[in-house]
């Protein structure tokens, strides 16, 4: 689209480094516990990253320049209403601010 | 959960529909059966409930089961009103994962199993990570509880626990949900203004 931008607004401060993982690559964290012995509690990363250097890979490959915004729980439950608005913003709260254990 | 079932279940006594009549003496002071009715009652009347004829012991017993038995769905259908899956509570979205454990319970019980490692996808509990801060993030909570019902299964002895990241992709599934949006910026004579 000519002239558009993409916003990410979520909650959490932007340089709060959060696990991402590239769904494809499951299947190496599963064939490494597969290995290993049993009890492991793995977190599969493929890359920790705050949200503005995702949307920076984001803006590379797409051509459309971005911008991430800090907002608040509340007012991600408005934009999309219903519980899971909310839900998704906990999630990412929870991880900005108090990692993944 | 078959609530359709469950609902005609509910208070299958025929008093239900005679409010008037419904009280507590109905269930534990046992009324006549209906032939009993009939012959110690011709005129057809219905009598007051204290004063109709009892039944033997045994079947006083079968009615008060019957309403305890109707009593309990009642109250199982309560708990589930309460936890309907509508985003805010999936109370009933655990057993699902309940179901696979059991499923792979079974067969990690079995003499000469195959199996030798069971791999279950986790989250950690973010109420518990946010200390109660958060207690919407129902996804991650609810795999913790179905985790805790991993560890407690003789199953555990050959399992492993994977925690995926944020998915990169969840911006293009879930789009607006994860507070994504494109935004266009139409050039006014006025300025600018951003809309869809």
């Amino acid at each position: 689209m000519e002239g558009g931008v993409y916003i990410l607004s979520k909650p959490g401060k932007n340089e709060a480094l959060h696990p991402f993982v590239v769904p494809a690559d499951t299947g190496l964290f599963v064939g490494l516990l597969v290995r290993s012995p049993p009890k492991q509690n793995l977190l599969g990363v493929s890359e920790m990253a705050n949200y503005i250097e995702y949307m920076k890979i984001w803006s590379e490959v797409t051509g459309v320049p971005s911008e991430v915004r800090e907002i608040s729980v509340q007012e991600a439950d408005e934009a999309s209403p219903g519980g899971i608005g909310r839900e998704a913003a906990e999630s990412t709260a929870t991880s900005a601010e108090f990692g993944w254990g | 959960m078959e609530t359709g079932r469950l609902s005609s279940n509910i208070f299958p006594l025929p008093c239900l529909a005679r409010p008037r009549n419904l009280t507590f003496s109905h269930f534990f002071h046992c009324r006549s059966s209906k032939s009993q009715r009939h012959l110690n009652n011709p005129s057809g009347y219905r009598q007051p409930p204290l004063s109709s004829p009892r039944l033997p012991r045994r079947a006083c017993h079968l009615r008060r089961n019957r309403f305890l038995g109707s009593l309990f769905l009642y109250l199982l259908r309560k708990i589930q009103g309460f936890g309907s899956c509508d985003g805010r509570v999936c109370f009933w979205c655990r057993s699902p994962g309940k179901n696979i454990i059991d499923a792979a319970d079974e067969v990690a019980k079995e003499e000469g199993s195959v199996l030798e490692r069971f791999v279950f996808s986790t989250l950690p509990g973010f109420k518990e990570q946010s200390k109660g801060k958060y207690t919407y993030a129902y996804h991650f909570d609810s795999k913790a509880v179905i985790t805790e019902y991993l560890k407690e299964k003789e199953l555990w002895e050959k399992s492993s626990l994977l925690n995926m990241g944020f998915y990169t992709d969840n911006m293009i599934k879930y789009g607006s949900i994860t507070g994504a949006a494109k935004v266009r910026i139409s050039v006014f004579p006025l300025g600018s203004i951003a809309d869809e």
